[in-house]
């Protein structure tokens, strides 16, 4: 009998994916990709459909590649066709749910009851230990684990520094003999994969793949990247990366605690929303009061001045 | 070294904001030879170092450099052999980057999957130890929280890491307090003449035109009006640019300002 905080502690791991996937290209290339939902359904189908076949180990680079080439098409469309990146980001969303629904040969929801998964393999191979209980966890950290480190020493590498750059400076790149195009498409490309990854993963952790699984991760992923943001305020790549993961857990956290005190579960949504806008506009707004504050202390200097003028003149008076 | 023939921009052609930037510009640049360019707002200064570097593509005439056609070379290919430097500090670097990552970018060293070794702080060290700004103690610390000299003067060691084959500055020094200005013209000077690069510099600073460099030419409506060099220059003063520019825009009424603004 697994506990309810281990299927929170699962479920964050599996999202946190995604939530790496953001940390990359909203975070670090400073794009907002929306075409996070497509992507994340199209690896819960490819993995799906890879799994059902009986290939529960080809699922995860299957659909990895779904997704970096979702990636690939969002990151052609805003550097080679002269289209915004918000805009394309949407146009491979809607043109994903077709592409999906035909991965999954043409039906909405795949059932991989009974099925081979990498999460029941785990879990059968430890069967019989005291870890058995605890088997999809350690699936799920373990390609947290791996996509973590690897991505903490992408970033530290002159090619991670590169892609670093073009967003935090992109007119400085664009003067530099790097080649912005290319990093913003290996950008998205290894985004997509993560984000696709993280859709096979929940896909067959829950044992069925949907055409609706993917629907507001973007959010969802977003929430989560700016509550670890939150913890995570300074320091490097590597704690940014442990604050996204930790983000996704808290945000699972606070979701199941929500559920426990009778929040109806199709909330979950319109949380996530919430929690986007506080985390964004709060920041916004206390800049706004910080400005006002300095606004006034502005004007009461000006008229402590002129109050001063006032003194001297009085006094030149008198004299 | 680089070889400009016949060049021409015009921007926005057919339509009424229709733009001639540059008209027919010729210029020769011998190897190692560090020219000054000056000229009132407007004539094509940045438009010229622009065209160079392959922001965009020119209408007409080619750009050689080093022997090479480069005028249909993509500008991050361009950017490999020669250095830019900006107006605006900020464009130079990244500022959530320390100084070391944005040193160890522009240093293109160990490829692209390598990372910075203790080797390489250590030559950043003693790189920054030249600028005398004690910015070797900081080598951890995000670029943005650097003053706008410190940041050009990264800038200019980043831009010439590897020996340019040509540095083009744009009134690199324009947007800095008067020391700061000086101290970053000092380092460009000493850089530029120790590594002998062909450099071609705006500004604004009449005098700074004069001084530095062996050439100075006079830009105005898209076209060289002046060329000076050898005796000629020696002898030239603030005052006689101006009047060389009063001289070629015939009666339109020109001010100092507009040639040193
Ligand atoms: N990308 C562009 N599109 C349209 N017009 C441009 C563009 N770049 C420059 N121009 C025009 O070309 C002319 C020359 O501009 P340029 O920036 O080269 O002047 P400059 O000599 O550098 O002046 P300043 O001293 O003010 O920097 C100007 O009239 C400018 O408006
Ligand atoms: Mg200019």
């Amino acid at each position: 009998m697994t506990s309810l905080f281990q299927t929170t502690l699962e479920l964050g791991l599996i999202s946190s994916l995604t939530v790496l996937a953001l940390y990359l290209s909203y975070s670090m290339l400073n794009i907002c990709d929306l075409s996070t939902d497509g992507a994340f359904t199209m690896g819960a189908a490819a993995g799906a459909v890879m799994v059902i076949a009986g290939h529960p180990f080809l699922a995860v680079p299957s659909a990895m590649l779904a997704g970096a080439l979702s990636g690939l098409l969002t990151a052609l469309l805003q550097t080679k066709m002269g289209m915004d990146s918000l805009l394309s980001g949407i146009v491979v969303n809607t043109g994903a749910y077709s592409i999906n629904i035909a991965i999954m040969g043409g039906s909405s929801l795949l059932n991989m009851n009974g099925r081979t998964t990498v999460f029941s393999f785990i879990t059968d191979a430890l069967a019989g230990s005291s870890l058995e209980a605890a088997g999809k966890l350690i699936t799920a950290a373990f390609f947290v684990l791996a996509v973590g480190t690897s991505l903490a020493f992408f970033l530290r590498t002159r090619l991670g520094l590169a892609l670093r750059a073009a967003g935090d400076n992109p007119d400085m790149v664009r003067s530099s003999s790097i080649n912005i195009t290319a990093i913003t498409i290996l950008g998205l490309c290894i985004s997509g994969s993560f984000t696709a990854l993280s859709g096979c993963l929940l896909a067959c952790y829950s044992k069925s793949a949907n055409i609706n699984i993917g629907t507001g991760m973007l959010t969802v992923a977003l929430a989560s990247l700016l509550i670890g943001r939150m913890f995570f305020k300074k320091g490097g790549t590597a704690l940014g990366i442990a604050g996204a993961v930790a983000g996704s857990v808290l945000f699972r956290l606070f979701y199941t605690l929500a559920l426990r005190l009778n929040m109806p579960a199709y909330m979950l949504k319109l949380a996530s929303s919430v929690i986007v806008i506080i985390a964004i506009a709060g920041p916004h707004f206390l800049e706004k009061a910080k400005k006002r504050g300095s606004r006034l202390t502005a004007a009461a200097l000006f008229k402590r001045k002129e109050s001063h003028h006032a003194e001297i003149k009085s006094y030149i008076k008198n004299f | 070294m680089l070889k400009l023939n016949h060049i021409s921009k015009t921007f926005n052609a057919g339509t009424v904001n229709e733009k001639k930037a540059l008209s027919d510009i010729s210029l020769h640049l011998k190897k190692g030879e560090f020219v000054t360019v000056i000229g009132s707002n407007g004539a094509g200064k940045s438009t010229l170092l622009n065209a160079i570097s392959g922001s965009f593509g020119i209408d007409s005439g080619s750009i050689e450099l080093d022997g090479k056609d480069i005028t249909h070379t993509k500008d991050f290919v361009r950017a490999a052999s020669i250095g830019r430097l900006f107006q605006n500090p900020m464009q130079g670097t990244a500022p959530a980057m320390s100084i070391e990552d944005n040193l160890f970018l522009a240093s293109g060293r160990s490829g692209w999957l390598g990372r910075i070794s203790e080797r390489d702080r250590k030559d950043f060290r003693e790189m920054l130890a030249v600028l005398g700004m004690g910015l070797e103690d900081r080598m951890k610390s995000p670029v943005g929280l650097l003053s706008g000299g410190q940041r050009q003067a990264l800038s200019l060691l980043m831009a010439t890491y590897h020996t340019p084959k040509l540095l083009l500055l744009d009134e690199h020094t324009a947007a800095l307090d008067p020391a700061a200005a000086e101290k970053i013209l000092e380092l460009t000077e000493k850089i530029v003449s120790e590594n002998r690069i062909t450099c071609l510099m705006i500004t604004h600073d009449m005098d700074s035109a004069l001084h530095l460099g062996s050439r100075t030419i006079m830009m105005n409506g898209g076209k060289i009006i002046h060329d000076l060099s050898g005796a000629e220059r020696e002898k030239a003063t603030t005052g006689t640019l101006i009047s060389l520019f009063k001289e070629e825009t015939c009666g339109a009424v020109v001010s100092d300002r507009m040639l040193l603004s």
